[in-house]
Formats: structure tokens, C-alpha cells, sequence
């Protein structure tokens, strides 16, 4: 499924690439030089957070304890104790926000939180096969595009990528990993990571997929100028919103 | 000495594999070769400015590229607010993912997994030794959970793999020589040593009508270009040409961003090194003025 067929994975075309990066330095011209880079990450598709920022909660902190066991779980298989292996992690990723937050928990709450990631683990388990080290997998791959000189900075950090450099077919799978519950901005934030991926290489991926972690489920569509041309609209609209805050702000 | 105008040569072209057009830039003929004179006269001049400007009393400066990127910060106080240095999944994927990167190219083994694998195995071997010394990477990978190993693991084969897909080992050859210890070169009475990294480092062909070749060196840096990308490239040449003025001198420098798929080539000469002096110096002056690095 995230591999597909090789023979069908599409050509890619040389100048698409290219014309996706213009089409963003267009949109963002207008930004201007600034002393602050205004970055853009997949979170800010979905809006601004109703609350003015990203606090640490119980779903955040599922999240986090997901993402690590992944990567953890690609890398090692099943580990005995998942949570206090995540907490270990998370504290030495520098997560000490989410380990606080963890440990200020009350020992029932604390109880069904390792549960949970138990269970989600088992379902991992269950689901993910072995992945050959022949697809070249990796984690965590880090995105950063800067555009109009550093004046807007677009981020994103990919959960998993399957597949080498392109040499003229595509040959790239992406995965975000989601613990919470399908939203239809998931595609959306996948289209906008997809766009990067293009910015990044010069060869747009083929296949895009999302592991809800809490049922299972893997949503992979196929990669379309559509998907990219719809996120590089977005990407402009969301650099306008985030810049029109920062002179309200400013002002 | 070459006043050939420094040169910034960002590759834009749109040809896949990427890693042919890097490996090519790489592997270019050389219009030029710094001398041996040159670099000895370089380096008097870089050691009599830093005489004249160091302060000895305030203590060694240690200059490397994380400085010197830090340098383009207005902020300096931010210098003074590093952390010690610890072992976590982020510090030590280069030196794993180099020694597995090394394994691949010489084919020992055969894909990123495998390789990063066998080094984590292998240096936890050592770390169990009882003599192994105390803070190194083998005695925290061997003290550590295995849920940590395991995200060292991950985040050594992100970075091997990206390394591997960078350049065209095949053409490479045996010229290529993946990680080695860093360059270092200590001036104690300017109270400064510089460090030079790069991550590979590739023997060229005789250049010009010189019989002794050049080399090209290659450092993979996160993030993205910056402002002080330049003098963060410069400081690997010249750190090279202070601590081996008649070895084989660097013709030119790559900086590769893996997260933005940029790549940097610069070639070096009379001035790039004496922008890069000037840069450290500046970096020296800044860290001196904030009470030491």
C-alpha cells in the first residue's frame, strides 16, 4: 500500500518544482523584509488555536507518547514498558513539558494514559509490518523552505518517509502518524508537507498516508498537481493571515 | 594570493538525480590552487591580527561553526545561555550516522538500518567495558534505556541516509573519506583555537600545472542557509590551511542542507579566507566583550 507498484509511480517533471517555488515567492513579495521570519507549519492550516497557543493537554500528550513509540517501535520493535520508555524520550528530546505535564498527572489518570498507549501500541504491532531496510525508512525527517530571503520560513517534520532520491520517477512515500481522531485537515496538512517535499528534492512524492493510531486506520491517497496547487494557495493565504496578526500586533 | 571575489554558488538545477549535480560541482576542475607560500603568508597575517586584538587574560576562545553561525545573532547574550553538552538522540546521530555511512560506502553493509544497527551494537560493547571513559558516546549508549537507544537509532539512520543520498559514492570512489577526527588549530598566544568539521573529505587530481592535488571538503549543517552560511563553510578551509599550510589545500567548500535541499560551493581563496578571518575575529571580539566563550 505504501510502496504501490514501481512501474506506475509517475515521471517527474523537471520544471514543476521550479514553477511551485515561484508561484510561492510571488504570493509572499508582498510580506516584506522583516526582523522576525513569519514560519509556517502544518498546524497553522487548521486555524489559529481557539486559546492563542498550543498547551500541553492530555490528547498533546498522547500524541507526543505515540510519535516517540513509532519511532521507537520502527527502530527497536515492541518495548516492554512503553510509557516509561516514552517519558525517558521525551526527556531527552528536551520534552520536559510534556514529562512534567505527565508526571503531574493523578496516578489514575496517569493509569489510563499508559493504557491507551498500550493498546494503540498493540494495534501498531498489528498493523505495521517489518519495514525492509532496502525502502530506506527513516523518521522525523525535518522540512524548513525558506522563501522571499528568509522573510517567511515553511516547516514541518515528516512522522515517516519510505523511498531514495528520486532519478526522474517518483519514489517517495510520506506517513504522518495521528493519535487523535480523522479530520478532513489532516489531507491538507499531508498536501502542504507533500509541497515542501517538492520545494526540498525537486520531485513531488507519490503517495501521501495518515496512521490513526487510535483505530488503526491508514487514509494514503496519490499525489496530484491538485494536492500541491491546492496547498501552495493555502500555504499563500495562511502567510497572509499570519502576517496581517503580526501588524496588528505590531501595531 | 587569489582576490578572486568570493562566490556564492547556490544549485538551482533542476536535473535528478540531485546528487549527480552536487557530486559533479564537487569533482570540478579547480581554476586554481592556493600555494603553499600563500598560506604560510595567510597565516602570519591571521596570527598577528589575532595577537593584536586577543586578550589573552580573558581566557581561550573556542571559535567552530556553531559559533559562528551564533555570531550573525545580534543577540549575543544568547552565547552566554548554552546548555552543557549532553548525549541525546540529536548529538549523536553524526558521529553513529558517519561511522554508518562508512560501512556503506566501503559496503560492509548494506543499507542505513543495517549499518546504524551494527555501530549502535558495537558501541554499546564498548561502552560496557569497565574502561571505557565516562561521558563518551559509548558509555551513554551502553547506561542508556533501550527506548532511547532506539530513537538514536532512528534519528542515526534520518541522517545517514540523507548523507548517503547527498552524493554519487560510486564516482567518489576511494577519494572520499568519510568523517575522521576534525581539524583543530591552537594559537595560544592569541588564546583562540578554531575547529574545522566536514563530514567528507575528497581528494581531487593535480591541479594546474602543480603536481600536488587539492581537496574538496563537504559538511552537512541543519536548518538553513544563513547569513553567516559563508564564513561557517570558510571556517573548514581555514582551519585547514592554518594547521597544514603545505598539505594539500582545500579548492573548494560545500555546505549541504539536507531540510531545505540547499547546497552551497564555495571555492576558496584569498577571499573567502581573509572574510572568514575577519569573521572569527569578529565572533572572538563579541564572545571576549561578554566575558569569554
Amino acid at each position: 500500500m505504501l510502496r504501490g507498484d514501481v512501474a506506475r509511480r509517475p515521471a517527474v517533471d523537471p520544471g514543476l518544482s521550479g514553477g511551485l517555488r515561484a508561484w510561492l515567492e510571488d504570493g509572499v513579495a508582498t510580506i516584506g523584509e522583516r526582523s522576525e521570519s513569519i514560519r509556517v507549519t502544518p498546524n497553522d492550516l487548521s486555524g489559529p488555536w481557539p486559546d492563542g497557543g498550543c498547551h500541553v493537554n492530555d490528547s498533546l500528550a498522547l500524541g507526543a507518547l505515540v510519535g516517540v513509540a513509532f519511532r521507537q517501535f520502527l527502530s527497536a520493535g515492541a518495548l516492554s514498558d512503553p510509557m516509561s520508555e516514552g517519558l525517558a524520550a521525551l526527556a531527552c528530546l528536551g520534552r520536559r513539558d510534556i514529562v512534567g505535564f505527565i508526571e503531574s498527572m493523578s496516578g489514575e489518570a496517569k493509569a489510563a494514559l499508559a493504557g491507551e498507549l498500550r493498546r494503540q501500541l498493540a494495534l501498531m504491532a498489528e498493523r505495521w509490518p517489518r519495514l525492509l531496510p532496502g525502502w530506506l525508512p527513516r523518521t522525523h525527517e525535518r522540512l524548513t523552505i525558506p522563501l522571499g530571503g528568509g522573510s517567511v520560513v515553511l516547516s514541518g517534520t515528516l512522522d515517516l518517509v519510505l523511498g531514495a532520491p528520486s532519478s526522474g520517477r517518483a519514489s517517495v512515500c510520506m506517513v504522518n502518524v495521528r493519535s487523535g481522531e480523522q479530520q478532513s485537515w489532516h489531507r491538507t496538512a499531508l498536501g502542504f508537507l507533500a509541497l515542501l517535499e517538492t520545494l526540498r528534492s525537486g520531485a513531488a512524492p507519490f503517495r501521501l498516508a495518515t496512521y490513526y493510531s487510535t483505530t488503526g486506520e491508514l487514509d494514503v491517497q496519490d499525489v496530484s498537481d491538485q494536492v500541491l496547487t491546492e496547498a501552495v494557495e493555502l500555504t499563500i493565504d495562511v502567510v497572509a493571515r499570519l502576517s496581517a496578526v503580526e501588524v496588528v500586533r505590531a501595531a | 594570493m587569489s582576490t578572486t571575489p568570493l562566490l556564492q554558488q547556490p544549485l538551482f538545477s533542476s536535473a535528478l538525480p540531485r546528487s549527480a549535480n552536487l557530486t559533479d560541482a564537487l569533482l570540478a576542475p579547480a581554476a586554481g590552487l592556493l600555494s603553499a607560500g600563500d598560506a604560510q603568508t595567510l597565516r602570519a597575517a591571521f596570527v598577528r591580527r589575532a595577537v593584536r586584538e586577543g586578550h589573552a587574560a580573558a581566557g581561550t576562545i573556542r571559535v567552530d561553526g556553531y559559533l559562528l553561525r551564533r555570531g550573525a545573532d545580534p543577540d549575543l547574550r544568547a552565547m552566554r545561555s548554552f546548555e552543557a553538552f549532553s548525549w541525546s538522540p540529536f548529538t549523536a546521530r553524526r558521529m553513529v550516522g558517519l561511522a554508518a555511512v562508512r560501512t556503506c560506502v566501503h559496503g560492509t553493509r548494506r543499507t542505513p538500518v543495517q549499518a546504524v544497527g551494527a555501530v549502535i551494537d558495537e558501541l554499546c560493547r564498548q561502552g560496557a567495558d569497565p574502561r571505557e571513559r565516562s561521558g563518551s558516546l559509548a558509555a551513554w549508549l551502553a547506561s542508556t534505556t533501550p527506548g532511547v537507544r532506539a530513537l538514536v537509532h532512528a534519528e542515526a539512520v534520518t541522517w545517514a541516509t540523507q548523507l548517503l543520498g547527498a552524493l554519487d559514492w560510486a564516482r567518489l570512489g576511494r577519494s572520499a573519506s568519510v568523517g575522521g577526527p576534525d581539524e583543530w588549530w591552537d594559537h595560544r598566544p592569541a588564546a583562540l583555537t578554531l575547529r574545522g568539521r566536514s563530514e567528507v573529505r575528497i581528494r581531487l587530481g593535480a591541479v594546474g600545472g602543480e603536481a600536488r592535488g587539492g581537496r574538496a571538503l563537504f559538511s552537512v549543517l541543519s536548518g538553513r542557509p544563513g547569513k553567516n552560511s559563508h564564513a561557517e563553510l570558510g571556517l573548514s578551509a581555514l582551519v585547514s590551511v592554518l594547521a597544514a599550510p603545505t598539505g594539500p589545500p582545500p579548492v573548494r567548500v560545500a555546505g549541504w542542507w539536507p531540510e531545505s535541499g540547499r547546497a552551497l560551493i564555495v571555492p576558496v581563496d584569498g577571499a573567502l579566507l581573509e572574510a572568514t578571518m575577519t569573521s572569527v575575529l569578529d565572533v572572538v571580539e563579541a564572545a571576549r566583550g561578554q566575558g569569554g566563550s
